[in-house]
């Protein structure tokens, strides 16, 4: 026993050796937490542009800083991978990619199509496969890593950030990792969507005295929505609320906040939060049209009323903010679909439906599937649900 | 099992070595996904590849059966003669070192692949193949201890690199089935049969049985465990990756890089690149036995021990000769060729020895000798 727990030890160690071929000291590597990709001015190339982080400059938690604690740089190459090898050029630290979870492609390029750009991603070992992807609305990417976070130091954390909680919290943005994005250009009757990111940029300043000391941020990022894409080329955006539509429709919805027309003030409103949601869709293709059935069940608390309500005085109130909630969402289901077949791309996949399903009906009507999405009849029926009304009854009356 | 006869091995332990073996191409390569045409069908290639291997293994275990203490070279050539049952054993001591040495080029080729791209394939190929050639001159006791000792890591890690990617799941991407017709899973059952008819290993390793009426029962539960880890991954790799998952080099690798736990689990991949080690360290070690083993018993004059060593230096060289890049690899593992390569070998030797045995009455109760 002693000699077989020897050689599996040994067996292990020898084989552990051969990595002293691919030993990297730290203190040389150039450690990437974002990277943005757009058309270089160049011709034919690509522009790489990236954060290293610089771990001297970060100082310890809760320490003044008084240095950016990332180095933003480009370069261009005929391909990415050329780009990045070009980065050494300038670089005095070798980058490594392993902890990068974000890239941002810049408007110009996503509209000129992403294929040519998506493959280093997926081929590359360094590159995380749950690396998050956002298209820079209206700017290029290399304009959106210089933004920056008032209460994050590394602006890549920063968006990762916003991304989880907008995600959870709002459900107004798809997160959308570049192995969704790879699947969604090879599936039938799917189209890519990603992340719609802007730039806020803040008035009157921008005034950065040097890299040090600086009081100001001139420019962040919020997030807005979604971007559509039809294969690889950028095809518009899906504001905040039609994004909201898109993940009722695909399930996706988590929590959020839906606001409502008061049943009993005009102009005023009440803020429901939703809690939880079901979201689902069938699709018949009948008589040479297809039929979406959409259905969405959610819950929800009342969060907050404008003015006065009391529901002991009038439980009927509670019925009709259910009805609002329900209708308030069968308006962003259908203003997802409208601005999708804007656009001309099945972001939900209804046509991908018909191909797992019925593949041969699929073989049959494939060719003519982006004529039928378009004509495509959408039925949404929403069942909302109501349950606790948070720590008060009736809300404060003025006398 | 830590009592019974020193120079046996346990039912337990031929189960794992069997396992082993299956496992080194689901967890490197994993060619019956790969370059599928309708990866969805491979589920039910999975399935239907389990059941039709099934039988020749059956019947590989009752021939040895009619020869007790007697390896399937010995036998060859009682029941085929002296001449054409060593042509039959030389057959199947080249297909040993041929599976061998492409398990060898599969992990140089995963380790040089994704982890340690500087260094040579050759230092992982001639690093594998000595510390196997070493397992095999101990015999097959020691490598069905070191099986049994390791089964449960690889298990374990399989299992965790199958369901942790839980929440990325999406049981839709399982569909269409059979979109393209039969053929697909056809196609990937051929290639999946190839891989579980190096269980004829059995043929080399029944002698060795502590108890020799085992052989059928943990051959069978070798079938369930690897039936059920290649569906459960299969599931787990469509159902995360859909469609493209028949393009990657290392589908396991990349599953296990999809692992995010609350943030906080990430970045496993470790636990798959000592499941490579350990599977490959067993299926050589034992495939170079058994070739060795099978030379010595055809040429009486020639010893194990330093066997082994040349044996594991001739299966170093054909991994690093035999193809050229790791698409030649993964070409050569394609139905049409590994599937019929295999299938051929192993279920033509085994019909060989059924029906010429069967016709010499030796199949008959109490015929064997």
């Amino acid at each position: 026993m002693k000699k077989i727990s020897i050689f599996v030890i040994i067996f292990l160690i020898t084989f552990l050796l051969t990595g002293c071929w691919n030993r990297r000291e730290i203190e040389t590597l150039g450690f990437i937490t974002m990277v943005g990709i757009d058309k270089a001015r160049e011709e034919g190339k690509i522009e790489l542009t990236v954060h290293m982080a610089k771990p001297f400059a970060m100082g310890k938690e809760g320490a003044i800083p008084i240095e950016k604690p990332f180095w933003v740089v480009s370069s261009t190459g005929y391909t990415i991978f050329d780009a990045v090898r070009n980065l050494r050029a300038q670089s005095p630290r070798e980058p490594v990619w392993v902890h990068a979870r974000l890239v941002i492609f810049g408007e110009e390029l996503a509209r000129e199509g992403i294929w040519d750009v998506v493959d280093f991603l997926d081929r590359d070992n360094e590159t995380y496969w749950l690396l998050n992807i956002m298209v820079a609305k209206g700017v290029r990417a290399s304009e959106m890593l210089h933004a920056e976070f008032e209460i994050e130091k590394m602006p890549a954390r920063g968006i990762f950030s916003i991304l989880l909680r907008a995600e959870s919290d709002l459900s107004t943005v798809v997160s959308v990792n570049h192995t969704d994005l790879l699947q969604a250009m090879e599936s039938e009757g799917l189209e890519p969507v990603l992340t719609r990111g802007e730039i806020v940029r803040r008035k009157g300043e921008g005034s950065v005295e040097g890299e040090l000391t600086r009081e100001n941020i001139g420019t962040s990022v919020r997030l807005t929505g979604a971007a559509v894409f039809k294969d690889d080329r950028l095809k518009g955006y899906l504001n905040k609320l039609e994004t909201r539509g898109f993940n009722w429709i695909k399930g996706d919805t988590k929590s959020g906040i839906i606001v409502v027309e008061h049943p009993q003030r005009e102009g005023k409103r009440v803020a429901l939060e939703m809690l939880k949601a079901k979201g689902s869709y069938e699709v018949k293709i009948v008589e040479g049209k297809a039929h979406v059935d959409v259905k969405v069940e959610a819950q929800g608390n009342l969060g907050e009323v404008q003015e006065y309500m009391d529901m002991f005085e009038n439980p009927e109130l509670w019925q009709s903010m259910e009805r609002r909630m329900a209708t308030v969402i069968r308006n962003e289901v259908m203003a997802s679909v409208a601005k999708a077949k804007e656009f001309e791309s099945d972001i939900f996949g209804f046509g991908g439906y018909v191909a797992r399903n019925d593949p041969k009906e699929w073989e049959k009507i494939k060719k003519q599937w982006d004529q039928m999405f378009l004509e495509c009849i959408v039925n949404v029926d929403v069942r909302c649900e109501l349950k606790r009304a948070g720590r008060v009854l009736r809300s404060t009356k003025i006398k | 099992m830590i009592c019974g006869d020193k120079n046996k091995i346990s039912g337990m332990q031929m189960m794992s070595i069997l396992i082993m073996i299956r496992m080194v191409p689901v967890t490197i390569m994993f060619p019956m996904i790969t370059g599928s045409k309708q990866p969805q069908d491979t589920v039910i290639g999975s399935v239907l590849s389990v059941l039709f291997s099934i039988i020749p293994v059956m019947l590989i275990i009752y021939i040895s059966g009619k020869f007790p203490g007697k390896t399937i070279v010995e036998y060859s050539r009682i029941i085929l003669g002296r001449f054409f049952g060593s042509i039959v054993a030389i057959v199947l001591i080249w297909y040993w070192l041929h599976a061998a040495a492409n398990s060898l080029r599969q992990l140089g080729e995963a380790y040089a692949g994704v982890v340690m791209p500087e260094t040579p394939i050759l230092a992982f190929v001639i690093v594998m193949a000595a510390i196997s050639a070493y397992a095999a001159q101990k015999g097959p006791v020691t490598i069905g201890w070191v099986a049994e000792l390791t089964i449960v890591l690889v298990i374990m890690s399989i299992l965790a690199a199958i369901v942790l990617p839980y929440p990325l799941i999406d049981f839709d991407k399982l569909f269409p089935l059979m979109a393209k017709g039969l053929g697909t899973v056809i196609e990937s059952s051929i290639t999946n049969i190839g891989f579980y008819m190096q269980f004829i290993i059995l043929g080399m390793l029944m002698p060795y049985l502590e108890k020799s009426h085992d052989a059928a029962k943990f051959s069978i539960y070798a079938f369930i465990v690897c039936g059920f880890l290649m569906t459960a991954f299969i599931v787990a790799l469509l159902g995360v990756f859909g469609g493209t998952a028949d393009s990657f080099t290392f589908p396991m690798y990349n599953l296990s890089k999809m692992i995010s736990i609350a943030q906080f689990i990430e970045r496993i991949e470790a636990i798959i690149l000592t499941v490579w080690v350990f599977s490959v360290g067993v299926g050589v070690g034992i495939q170079i036995w058994a070739a060795a083993h099978g030379l010595t018993q055809i040429i009486g004059s020639l010893k194990v021990k330093p066997l082994v060593y040349v044996l594991g230096a001739v299966s170093a060289m054909l991994s690093i000769v035999m193809y050229k890049s790791v698409i030649d690899l993964e070409s050569f593992y394609e139905a049409r060729v590994w599937g019929v390569y295999s299938i051929s070998i192993t279920v033509g030797i085994i019909g060989l020895l059924a029906i010429v045995a069967l016709f010499r009455g030796m199949l008959t109760a109490g015929s064997g000798r």
